[in-house]
């Protein structure tokens, strides 16, 4: 598979790593359908050891077999963090189940709603108590109709750019403002003061993509801080970019500007933007875990 | 076909033909930890490339058995023939190729040391051939690659089955993958043979591969005694008349009929057959229907077919416990053999086990309900993994019935109903991993029909709810309770489970693994009741807290085993301390951290 995936922690710091264990190349012939993809992002505190996979309380995965390329993004919600449990662990190991899910005979390419739910299940059925909640984004390519399956819980999300357009973008599923559907597994006790939402209200799309569509996956700090022209005028530059070097360019600068919107206290963010809608009167970026996907369809 | 599946062909020796492959599918199994359709712990994992090994730990990316340590279950009453036969668990696993197996390295990531017997099924012969044979052993905590000595064969295959006795052990196993390597097969490679065709089995193949080796210490007496003291025993009982020295040397066949029926009384089944082909007096007394009143084929299952089974049919006249387990493999035995051998011979069974029996389907089972009036223990365990369709109804046909052990057998809540509502005599039930049950309904048939119920296993059923836990107070003779995995949704359990506690006193086995809602209170509510408890399973409780524990161990005396897994708010230093102090065994098992 040409999809490599490169990591960014820091400006200065680039982790480039590339997965032979995804798949032999003997599986998928070049003319099937596929994502070349990359991924970049930045914990909130970057002074955290760094785990593949994660970015703070973020999580993502980029999985495929012969089926389908499957790409995810989880974020945790940090609320628990006063409860003693590691938000990061819960989205972490949903994120890390998706893709050995995406691995196992059974997995349906055209259902991301039931990778979500498997997902999920196998969360309850962990020895070790998982606990905290989490919001996820799935997204499947299906190699054989060439169709996009999406699932979406809570405010990740993500975009998809043809001919200098956005063709397709997730709704934000939220409560009330600032809290968005989430999946959970509360601590015993705490049940009823805990939303939780199930896998099966997750948002879900299915389309056709074209060769060259830039498709961009997400968390909410990318989406709550960098608006969203600034992100389609990013993301036009790279339609039907098939080198994923200069895929990770774009992603890494995606990324850089939403860490550095996300400390300018005097930008006006969509978060702030949203807040004021809301009646609440701020201005400035929201500091928050970041994770940026970015593949381009290749068909 | 997935990349971790596939296999990774090395070139070693510049041998292009030797091929090294991770298992590819899953055909069977005995028991793991996860349940169906559900990755953790369950035996798929042992598909693939190893995805934990060299690290160790208690990993929900293995296999894992549901087991451990010695079977305590003695609820199961069918006895071995022999008794140096344990239960032996199992996993059957396909590749990817046919290969002559030259070697197999099996990842063992948690308590290794449980592989006791490998056998692969030889496509060219139609049977199954035993690798590697040994008892367990006890080896180093940590985890290896384990790569046993086989035996030369030259036949190729590509399904294994791996069995392991966690006797030794004292936690789960974790298997992490099984890597095949052997010879290309320079010739043409046949297509797989369809499970269900019906492959006739040789009476002579059987017969050679049967050696006359009782594995009975009794029957090492039998054989000294055969060698020494036989003459002087036939002369003791009157053979001494000068007339008979004559015409010959004494000969075992000498002997009157009865003793020589008492010695073939201790024999296995092996050697009874073999005995059966010495002489015409010896088959005459060892086809005596007496002698096969308790029947396990359990431990043969590879070498039962349809001759033998037909044959077994005419000397079980007066079978009352037969064990089937395992056996049936790729049409080996056939319902149809199993049916004509009930239609002539299930009046008299008391026990029937067929567990994994891969012959079974419902018309099986519609016998059985017709025909095995007299049963008291029936077991279907892994009926699930075998067959899609299932009609259980006729089994209510049964009425005597006081051991039923329907795990992972996919048995649906209004058959199971009709079962216990027309056998009040029940004792103990096992129900372990069948989600289709609304086990809420279950436990109130219970509390109406099963007053005398002993034992209830619930293990993964997952859908016990408070509202079962209430119902299910009204019994009164509990003393084996698992409900490990259920009431999962449930926050606040503490009135029904005191309820139950108070009303069963008798209690001695307590599994409440992964029980999340279980609360300090309800710990307390435990030690204040439960004083005869010998086993607590707390594996995974977040409520738990260090002064629970220690009221428990003060107040519960009997105490043996106590498993405090990811029990997290717990001091290990405190524990170990404890756990001498009380002289009770407390299990911990922790995974290295990774997130």
């Amino acid at each position: 598979m040409q999809s490599s995936i490169i990591t960014v922690r820091a400006l200065s710091r680039i982790i480039k790593n590339k997965f032979s264990t995804f798949l032999d190349p003997a599986i998928h012939n070049s003319s099937q359908p596929h994502f070349v993809s990359v991924v970049v992002g930045f914990p909130k505190c970057l002074s955290n050891k760094y785990k593949i996979g994660k970015f703070g309380d973020d999580a993502w995965f980029t999985s495929s077999n012969s089926q389908a390329d499957v790409i995810g993004v989880a974020d945790g919600v940090g609320g628990w963090t006063r409860y003693g449990i590691d938000a990061g662990e819960f989205s972490s190991f949903l994120m890390r189940t998706c893709e050995r899910l995406v691995q196992n005979n059974n997995f349906n390419p055209n259902q991301p709603v039931n990778l979500l739910s498997s997902s999920y299940k196998e969360l309850l059925d962990h020895k070790k108590p998982i606990l905290g909640s989490s919001t996820a984004c799935v997204l499947i390519l299906n190699r054989e109709t060439g169709l996009l399956h999406t699932a979406n819980i809570g405010d990740s999300g993500f975009m998809v750019v043809r001919h200098g357009e956005i063709v397709h973008r997730s709704e934000e599923q939220q409560h009330y403002f600032n809290t968005p559907f989430q999946l959970s597994l509360p601590p015993p006790g705490n049940a009823n003061r805990v939303l939780s939402d199930s896998p099966e209200s997750a948002d879900t799309y299915s389309f056709p993509v074209k060769d060259g569509d830039v498709i961009l996956v997400a968390t909410d700090g990318v989406f709550d801080n960098v608006p969203k022209d600034l992100l389609l005028e990013t993301l036009k530059g790279v339609e039907g970019e098939k080198d994923a070097v200069k895929l990770q360019m774009t992603a890494n600068s995606i990324a850089l500007m939403a860490r550095s919107l996300s400390f300018d206290s005097n930008f006006m963010s969509p978060f702030a933007i949203n807040a004021r809608k809301n009646n609440i009167h701020t201005i400035g970026g929201k500091p928050d875990d970041i994770t940026v996907v970015l593949a381009t369809v290749n068909l | 076909m997935f990349s971790n599946n596939t296999k990774c062909s090395t070139s070693e020796d510049d041998d292009a033909s030797i091929i090294s492959q991770y298992a590819q599918d899953l055909l069977d199994y005995s028991s793991c930890y996860g349940s169906h359709g559900s990755l953790s712990y369950s035996a798929v994992n042992i598909c693939g490339r190893p995805c934990k090994y060299p690290s160790y730990g208690d990993f929900a990316e293995c296999f894992s058995l549901r087991h451990y340590g010695p079977r305590t279950d003695n609820e199961y009453s069918v006895k071995d023939i022999h008794d140096k036969i344990t239960f032996h668990d199992f996993v059957v696993i396909q590749f990817e190729n046919f290969v002559v197996p030259r070697e197999i390295t099996i990842f063992e990531t948690y308590n290794p040391g449980a592989v006791v017997k490998i056998l692969a099924y030889m496509w060219n012969d139609k049977r199954w051939e035993v690798l590697y044979e040994e008892q367990p052993m006890l080896v180093e905590k940590k985890s290896r690659a384990f790569c046993p000595k086989l035996k030369k064969v030259n036949a190729m295959t590509r399904v294994l089955r791996i069995e392991f006795d966690c006797s030794l052990l004292d936690y789960y196993i974790g298997i992490d993958s099984v890597l095949l390597t052997g010879l290309k097969p320079s010739t043409l490679i046949p297509q797989p043979v369809t499970e269900s065709k019906f492959i006739m089995g040789l009476i002579q193949q059987k017969l050679d591969n049967v050696n006359f080796r009782p594995q009975l210490t009794a029957s090492d007496a039998i054989e000294e005694f055969l060698k020494n003291d036989l003459n002087k025993f036939i002369e003791n009982v009157g053979f001494t008349d000068s007339a008979v020295q004559i015409r010959r040397e004494k000969a075992i066949s000498d002997m009157p009929d009865e003793v020589i029926f008492k010695i073939m009384s201790f024999l296995d089944l092996k050697s009874l057959y073999n005995c059966s082909r010495v002489s015409k007096k010896f088959h005459q007394i060892a086809k005596d229907p007496l002698l096969y009143t308790e029947v396990n084929l359990r431990v043969y299952w590879y070498r039962v077919n349809t001759i033998l089974f037909s044959s077994l049919q005419e000397r079980c006249k007066l079978i009352r416990k037969l064990d089937l387990s395992s056996c049936g493999y790729y049409g080996s035995v056939t319902a149809e053999d199993f049916i004509k051998f009930l239609r002539a011979n299930g009046r008299s069974l008391t026990h029937l086990r067929l567990n994994s029996s891969q012959f079974l389907n419902s018309f099986c089972l519609q016998q059985i309900g017709f025909k095995c009036e007299n049963l008291i223990e029936l077991s279907l365990q892994n009926y699930a993994n075998i067959s899609e369709e299932r009609e259980f109804r006729p089994l209510s046909l049964l009425t005597r019935l006081e051991t039923v052990d329907l795990s992972r057998s996919g048995i649906d809540t209004f058959a199971l109903v009709t079962l216990m509502k027309s056998n009040k005599n029940l004792l103990h039930m096992y129900l372990a991993f069948n989600q289709q049950l609304s086990v809420d309904q279950i436990c109130l048939h219970i509390s109406i029909d099963l007053p005398r119920l002993r034992t209830l296993d619930l293990w993964k059923c997952h859908g016990l709810t408070t509202a079962g836990l209430r119902v299910l107070a009204r019994c009164e003779n509990l003393e084996v309770c698992d409900f490990g995995w259920n009431l999962r949704e449930e926050s606040i359990i503490t009135d029904p489970f005191k309820n139950l506690i108070q009303n069963n006193p008798r209690i001695r086995k307590f599994v409440l693994a992964a029980v999340r809602g279980i609360a300090e209170r309800d710990l307390l509510n435990i030690a204040a009741l439960c004083t005869n408890l010998e086993y607590l399973d707390l594996m995974g409780i977040v409520g738990i807290t260090s002064e629970a524990v220690h009221k428990i161990l003060q107040s519960c005396n009997r105490l043996k085993v106590i498993d405090l897994s990811f029990c997290e708010n717990l001091d290990d230093v405190t524990l170990f301390q404890w756990a001498n102090e009380f002289n009770v065994c407390i299990k911990r098992s922790e995974v290295p951290s990774e997130f």
